[in-house]
């Protein structure tokens, strides 16, 4: 079964040029698939999509096999994906990390104990061990992205949706985000413009442009 | 001092300070709710620094009551008007008072150990989520101020008093509305994207001990000595 399947999916802002015409892909279990393109081509706006967050004009969108289509489907359904926004602010927003890595598992209604075992559990694999006290808008621009991811996988999501996760990384934080995104077993839907990451993490790379993806290069890490 | 104690108990003593304070209307239990507002501030460990700033911004607001209440026009004059001078020393009092003991009382704890301890005393779920929003966004607005301030004054921009100046000023303060917009909407579909329902689910606990219930006992009873004051004196 296919965890994301999308059938001739088309979209336009107002005003301005269709991003796609007729869009279809699948996510299978176990694919690592990374959207390369420009800025502007629609990375972002096909995974506010996916989650239900932006109505597209026509198409369908299957998550998990079931068909999605009013926002309830969606809110549903879009817990069992783990959406990392592009900019890891917009996330964050407890004051603590453990509350906020935690605010996921409590809306899924697991128990204080449950998410609290969940969320240092997520921080250990992102490699942030005994960050559970400390201030969120106190932390760095690359632990704050390894704490946004921490906390969509804390929610065990069946998949990822990680736009520009390497954005205003240093080295290091590259470093820790490539052992992290390895360590945590998910298959994901990756947006990026530069190509090099996207070769050193995905299994495969699809284009995003000129109307429709282009599955143009296979690479296998 | 008393930032120890639980964020509960020094809450419902500000909650309950405050209406016996509203209640008040003799001059001995007034003074004696003002001194409660210092003696708070005495044990608060809070330096005259801190307060000052925040006390002149709550007695700003109140000067408008004395360049109004006390003065009775008669015959195209103003007249002083001595029962209205009474009625804004009542609520320069009251408010001052008030102000003190909340501020004793509240400013050692961080937001979220209030939010938290609201919640305990089981508010409304949209309140709690008003609250919680409103504390998070006054920092993504001061950080989006700083950022767009930084990025004029980098440009070489200094404030003159003069027409250009107030339109720059404008055109500033309808950027940190929009963009603080767009990030209120991208903060919300975060949040639905992590399963939320409109409610705010708890982690952290507080823990209730002796010396809170030996707080909490005291002052319940010298407010029933305040309030006892204004109904039998």
């Amino acid at each position: 079964m296919s965890l994301i399947a999308v059938e001739n999916l088309n979209f336009a802002y107002p005003g301005r040029p269709s991003l796609w015409r007729n869009l279809n892909f699948i996510l299978a279990p176990g694919q690592r698939i990374g959207l390369w393109g420009s800025n502007g081509c629609g990375k972002s706006t096909l995974f506010n999509i996916l989650m239900g967050l932006t109505v597209p004009q026509s198409g369908q969108i299957w998550l998990e096999g079931r068909l999605c289509v009013t926002p309830a489907d969606f809110a549903r359904q879009r817990t069992r994906l783990g959406y990392a926004f592009q900019d890891p602010d917009d996330q964050l927003f407890c004051s603590t990390v453990l509350e906020d890595v935690a605010f996921g598992p409590l809306n899924l209604g697991h128990s204080r104990e449950e998410a609290g075992r969940l969320s240092s559990q997520a921080l250990a694999v992102f490699g942030l061990g005994g960050f559970e006290k400390r201030i969120t808008y106190h932390l760095s621009g690359g632990e704050k992205r390894l704490a946004s991811l921490a906390a969509v996988w804390a929610m065990q999501p069946q998949a990822l949706l990680l736009d520009e996760p390497h954005v205003s990384l240093d080295e290091l934080g590259l470093k820790n985000l490539k052992e992290a995104l390895r360590a945590c077993g998910l298959p994901w839907l990756m947006a990026s413009h530069d190509r090099a990451f996207l070769e050193s993490t995905c299994n495969q790379i699809w284009e995003v442009g000129q109307g429709e993806i282009n599955a143009v290069i296979s690479c296998f890490t | 001092m008393l930032t120890g104690f639980d964020p509960r108990a020094k809450l419902l003593i500000a909650f309950l300070f405050s209406i016996i304070t509203v209640l008040t209307n003799n001059k001995p239990g007034l003074g004696a709710c003002l001194v409660t507002g210092l003696a708070g501030f005495a044990l608060s460990g809070l330096t005259w620094r801190r307060l000052a700033p925040r006390l002149a911004a709550v007695n700003f607001f109140l000067i408008l009551t004395w360049l109004t209440l006390p003065w009775q026009l008669t015959g195209g004059y103003p007249h002083f008007y001595p029962p209205g001078a009474w009625l804004a020393l009542l609520i320069t009092v009251k408010a001052n008072a008030i102000f003190l003991l909340w501020m004793s009382l509240l400013a050692g704890s961080p937001a979220s150990d209030l939010l938290h301890a609201l919640a305990h005393f089981h508010l409304p779920d949209k309140l709690l989520a008003l609250f919680f929003l409103f504390e998070r966004y006054i920092y993504l607005l001061s950080d989006e101020y700083r950022r767009l301030r930084a990025a004029m004054d980098v440009r070489g921009f200094q404030p003159r008093l003069n027409q250009r100046t107030l339109r720059v000023f404008s055109q500033l303060a309808g950027a940190i509305l929009v963009r603080g917009f767009d990030r209120s909407q991208r903060v919300y579909q975060a949040m639905l994207c992590r399963g939320f329902k409109g409610t705010f689910y708890l982690i952290s606990h507080f823990h209730w001990s002796g010396r809170d219930s030996r707080l909490l006992l005291a002052s319940l009873l010298w407010l029933s000595a305040l309030l006892g004051w204004e109904i039998f004196a």
